[in-house]
This record gives C-alpha cells, sequence and structure tokens, in this order.
C-alpha cells in the first residue's frame, strides 16, 4: 500500500514564497524602490547629499564611487543587461558614453532642466550638470600661508621635490597641462586646449619638482595635509574646500590665469533598472534646495539659476573648457604625458 | 537414462565503464575544475587578445611592448622589482626561518605571531602605514635623527627605497613560511655530523644545510617572484607613476585608454617572464638539493 504525503495549507504557502523568491528574483526585485548608482569617490555623497533624497522620495541608493573612465567601462561590460539606474561622471566621459549610446536623452519629467542654462545641460540635455566644482590647485597653507598668484610659480626652484601633479588619466590633470599650454602660448586658458602639445613641453621642465604623479587622490591629499608637499595639481574644490572647512591646512588656488569648471554630469544610463526612480532622484538634484546643499557642501558652483546661496558663500567666474576636444585627444594626451613626465 | 545437471558458472563479462576514477582523482576534481575556469580559459582569452586588434590577427601589441624602448623600460622595472624584492626577503627570510625553526617551542609561537600577523592586515592599510611611516615626520626619519645618521629630516616617499623596503615588508612572510616548513624536517644530527667530521660551520651549511633546504628556498623565490613582479597596489602607493610596471600599463590599457591588445600583450609577456623565472630557479636549485641528499 503506497504511503500518501500530504501537505497542509501553511506548507504550500511556504513553498510557494520559497519558489517565488528563488525562481523569480526580478519580480521581487522590480518591487524595491531602489536605484544603483556609479559616480565619483566624492566624500559627502553617501553621508550627505543622498540620505537627504532617500528620505524625500523613499528610495535606497546602492552607490559606487570610483573615477569616470572606469565608471564607464563597467557599464559597458553591463551594456546587455545594466545594472546602474544613474552614472555620474565628468563630461569629457559622458560624451564617450553619449557615443557609445550606454546613456539616455533626459525626458522631460526632469522638470528642473528648465531653470538650467544651455551649457549646463551639453548635447541636447543628453545629460546635466550637477554642480561646477573650481579646479586650479590645492596648497599647505602652513608651508605658503600666501598661496600662489600663478601657476607659473610652481616652476620655481624652490618647490623641488615639493608637487605633486595629478594623472593624467583623472580628468582634472587637465588644469596643471593648460597652465603649462597658457605660458608657452599666452592664450587665454580656454583656447589652450589644441596647443596641449606645447604645454607637455612646459610641464617636462616642472619634473625636478614633481615628487608624484598620483591616481590616489586620497593618499596625495593626506601628503600635502601633513606637509610632505607644498602644492598638489590638482584636486577639485569638493576636496579641497571640504578638507579646508573641516580643518585641514589646505586652501585652492586663485591664480590669475583662471580657474577651470569641472563640469559634473549626471546621466540615465539606457535601459537601466528603476528608470521612473532614477528620473525622480535626477530632477530632485537639480532642485534649488538640494543645489543649495550642494554649494554648501561640495563648495561648487550650483547650475539650477533658481539657487538662493547662504549670504556667506559665492564663487568666482569659472573658465568653461571644450570637454570634445578633450574626449577626442585624451588618451594620446595620456600616453604623452606619461612618458614625458610622469617617467623618471 | 539419468541427467546429471551440470552447474556451470557463467560470470558476466567486466562492465566497460567510460571513465574510471580513483580516490585522489576524485579528490584533485573540483580544484581541477576550479583552476580551468577561473585561471586557464581566461589565460586563453588573454592569449587571443593578445594576438588580435580591431582590424583582426595582429602582432601590433608585442611590437609596441617588446619593441618601443619606453615599454621595455617598464618590463626592466618589473624584472628589477621581482629580482630585489626576492633577494630582499631571501636574504632577510633565510636566517629567519631558520631561527624559527630551532626556536624553543614557546619563542616560536611568539615569533610565528611577528612574522605572519601582518598577512592578516589588508595590503593597502599596511601600505598607507609605510607611507606614513616613511614622512619627513615619520618615525624612519625620526629614528635616524635620533641616531644621529643624519641632521634633518629626509625624504624618503615616493623614492625607490621606500618601494623596495615596502615589498620587502609585505613580501616576507611568504619566503619565510615555505623555507621554514623544509628546514623544521631538517635532522639536526646531520649538522652534527658533518661537525665531527671536521667541517666548520660555513662548509656544513654550503654543504648540508643550504641544499637540504633548497626545495623551501625554491618555493619561497618562485612565491615571492612570481607575486611581486605583477605587483600593482603596493608600487602605486609607494612611488606612483613615476615607476611605472606591467600591471599599471595592463590597467591603463584595460581601464583608461581602452587598447586591449596592448593590456593582454603585457600580460602574456608579464606571465612568460614569471614562469620562465620560476622555472629556471626550479631547474638550477634541483642539482644542488640532489648533491645535499647525497652528501
Amino acid at each position: 500500500m503506497s504511503k500518501k504525503t500530504t501537505f497542509s495549507r501553511r506548507q504550500v504557502l511556504a513553498g510557494a514564497s520559497a519558489v517565488g523568491v528563488v525562481g523569480f528574483p526580478n519580480i521581487v526585485r522590480a518591487q524595491t524602490r531602489e536605484i544603483f548608482i556609479g559616480g565619483p569617490a566624492t566624500p559627502g555623497l553617501t553621508d550627505g547629499l543622498f540620505p537627504l533624497i532617500e528620505k524625500k522620495l523613499n528610495v535606497k541608493v546602492l552607490y559606487e564611487g570610483t573615477n569616470s573612465l572606469i565608471n564607464l567601462e563597467k557599464i559597458r561590460s553591463n551594456k546587455a543587461r545594466p545594472t546602474m539606474t544613474l552614472t555620474m561622471m565628468d563630461d569629457p566621459v559622458l560624451i564617450l558614453a553619449e557615443r557609445e549610446k550606454v546613456i539616455k536623452k533626459l525626458p522631460a519629467d526632469v522638470t528642473n532642466l528648465a531653470d538650467l542654462p544651455a551649457g549646463a545641460k551639453p548635447r541636447d540635455a543628453m545629460w546635466a550638470n550637477w554642480c561646477q566644482p573650481l579646479c586650479s590647485f590645492s596648497y599647505n597653507t602652513q608651508s605658503l600661508p600666501k598661496g600662489l598668484d600663478s601657476y607659473a610659480e610652481a616652476w620655481d626652484p624652490k618647490f623641488k621635490e615639493r608637487i605633486i601633479i595629478i594623472s593624467m588619466r583623472i580628468t582634472q590633470a587637465i588644469a596643471p597641462l593648460l597652465a603649462a599650454t597658457h605660458h608657452v602660448t599666452k592664450k587665454p586658458l580656454d583656447q589652450c586646449m589644441p596647443d596641449w602639445q606645447q604645454g607637455i613641453e612646459r610641464m617636462k621642465q616642472l619634473k625636478p619638482n614633481i615628487i608624484q604623479v598620483s591616481t590616489n587622490a586620497p593618499q596625495a591629499q593626506q601628503l600635502l595635509e601633513t606637509g610632505e608637499c607644498d602644492l598638489y595639481m590638482a584636486p577639485d574644490s569638493r576636496t579641497t574646500l571640504q578638507r579646508k572647512s573641516k580643518g585641514a591646512p589646505v586652501d585652492q588656488g586663485k591664480p590669475k590665469e583662471g580657474i577651470l569648471a569641472m563640469p559634473a554630469g549626471i546621466a540615465l544610463v539606457e535601459g537601466g533598472p528603476n528608470q521612473d526612480i532614477g528620473i525622480q532622484f535626477l530632477n530632485e538634484m537639480l532642485s534649488p534646495d538640494i543645489q543649495a546643499y550642494i554649494a554648501k557642501t561640495f563648495f561648487s558652483k550650483p547650475t539650477n539659476s533658481k539657487t538662493v546661496l547662504p549670504a556667506d558663500l559665492s564663487f568666482p567666474d569659472l573658465v568653461a573648457l571644450d570637454w570634445e576636444y578633450f574626449a577626442d585627444n585624451r588618451n594620446a594626451m595620456i600616453e604623452r604625458f606619461e612618458r614625458e613626465v610622469s617617467a623618471r | 537414462m539419468t541427467t546429471i545437471g551440470m552447474e556451470t558458472q557463467v560470470t558476466a563479462p567486466p562492465r566497460r565503464r567510460l571513465l574510471q576514477l580513483d580516490a585522489p582523482a576524485i579528490m584533485v576534481l573540483p580544484g581541477l575544475v576550479f583552476m580551468v575556469v577561473a585561471f586557464a580559459i581566461p589565460v586563453l582569452i588573454l592569449v587571443a587578445d593578445s594576438f588580435r586588434d580591431a582590424s583582426g590577427l595582429s602582432l601590433a601589441g608585442y611590437r609596441k611592448v617588446l619593441g618601443d624602448p619606453y615599454y621595455i623600460g617598464i618590463i626592466w622595472n618589473s624584472l628589477q622589482l621581482g629580482l630585489i624584492t626576492t633577494i630582499g626577503s631571501l636574504l632577510i627570510g633565510y636566517p629567519a626561518a631558520f631561527a624559527l625553526s630551532r626556536a624553543p617551542a614557546r619563542l616560536q609561537v611568539l615569533l610565528f605571531a611577528l612574522i605572519f600577523l601582518p598577512l592578516t592586515v589588508s595590503i593597502i592599510v599596511k601600505t598607507f602605514g609605510l607611507a606614513i611611516m616613511m614622512r619627513r615626520d615619520g618615525i624612519l626619519n625620526w629614528l635616524l635623527l635620533n641616531l644621529g645618521f643624519i641632521e634633518r629630516p629626509m625624504r624618503l616617499v615616493f623614492t625607490e627605497f621606500a618601494l623596495y623596503f615596502g615589498m620587502i615588508n609585505v613580501f616576507l612572510p611568504l619566503m619565510i613560511l615555505p623555507i621554514y616548513s623544509v628546514m623544521r624536517q631538517l635532522d639536526p644530527r646531520l649538522t652534527d655530523a658533518a661537525a665531527s667530521l671536521g667541517a666548520g660551520p660555513v662548509t656544513t651549511f654550503l654543504r648540508v644545510t643550504l641544499p637540504l633546504t633548497m626545495p623551501g628556498v625554491v618555493a619561497g623565490i618562485s612565491l615571492v617572484f612570481s607575486i611581486s613582479v605583477a605587483a600593482y597596489v603596493t608600487p602605486g602607493l609607494l612611488i606612483g607613476d613615476r615607476f611605472m610596471t606591467m600591471s599599471q600599463v595592463m590597467a591603463k590599457a584595460y581601464l583608461n585608454i581602452r587598447d586591449f591588445n596592448l593590456g593582454a600583450s603585457m600580460a602574456v609577456v608579464m606571465l612568460v617572464v614569471a614562469v620562465t623565472i620560476v622555472f629556471t630557479s626550479t631547474y638550477f636549485a634541483e642539482p644542488a638539493s640532489r648533491r645535499g641528499r647525497k652528501g
């Protein structure tokens, strides 16, 4: 006589739940208000800005911070099945992302776009600039209480082995290269890009003063703060002024040649999950109140024209660059820079 | 008529088995499968990538890596890094392993902790710590100043001294462990016998101890060299882009300039260099080890 197996109602329900979780994870995941964002490893994002927006929109943000080119490589690798909803990268890398069709045009649902100037929503709103950090150089205020008036002073032999240069693999490295080009060509910074090869020649003369060419921004910042070097060319205000506000002996240089606008962009990843939440999140990033928070926290120029800044906060005029040219020539710049400036 | 029943014993033909595996073969199987998936297949893909670029089959990557003085300099940097780290680790690690194997049990526990506890610390934390130690206001400069070796703090960070100091610090336990494991099996009566036959300490070391511990030395050299020649994090933090290594070129090729052909070619060159050094050291060490066993 065969023994029949019977299931209780509770067992059936438990089994169905288990099958649901194991067999249909996409259905389970789709119901969570969760987005994955890839962006810079800037302090203040996950421990300040994102929690504000998460609370307001009732969403959960999973975030991975790295440099823009590595971020793009991750998106390329997952192109068939994107995991990121939003990506935060520099404009020159977003240009590459647009060419490879891994980001999509921002929709009209991002209503705050209307209050951004055309320059802050490049290429017909393929992405938006959520802020414009100030990029020049950073200096130790104990060894250089008055800072430098000009980039040209960095070539002075008194700075022998006292300067850290950021690697050309990091977008901010364009600042010292353009300053060097300006010294040779005498052109304004915003017109120096096509003559960058002349800048390399001038950068070679800076080699005795260079203690390290770094891809590791936190380490370089730490060495600047402890006085191991006097100048660090060139982190942007997101790092320098934030550290200054916490009491570190550093300040952002205001060279007479000009301060560059580092366009920090945010874009929707093509085919990424939970696009509706991504759009809400992006819109919130561009809202006047969040923009004011960004300006205060990241010491970066807000892009929404309706932003009301606190009385003690103002920003200088910034130099805007042709990032398309930079994107097209970046590999050549990296190659020459590493062979002729980085190498011993 | 009586029929006598004959009992015939029919034996079934042996069952054919497609695959017969004994116990050791079964035990090695998970490791083998893992290595095929995690190592062999990626290496094959890498080798294939090194022979093709956007236009199809190409040797452009190898021409660049082996024909350009800049990249040859980078290969030399990596070789130099691997060799100096290995030699430094061996010179410090061998006597340390000897002391460890001869130490009383309680002291051995303490020495083990001193040597192997650093392995539990993340390489990034350790390297950051080394960079702090080598600052102008770091403990190393403080020590040199107070011992009267220098008059003012000297620059140590981002120098080749800092690089090799850090690399040896990181890789030393990997040299000590295999030498120690061979040394502790060495019968102390062998050295006593050599001494009783008139051999001095140096002769005993060169003719008995060293040859018999060669398998451990070779294992240590292979381990330290093959890992240090490919090191990425420690050189990156201790000296940066001013001392480019093969690993840094690979990272740049894959992550920054998207020249996969260059990255794969450099990876294959690195693999060949590491394998060649490991096999060569084994080849030269084997006769010495045999001599020791015979002697």
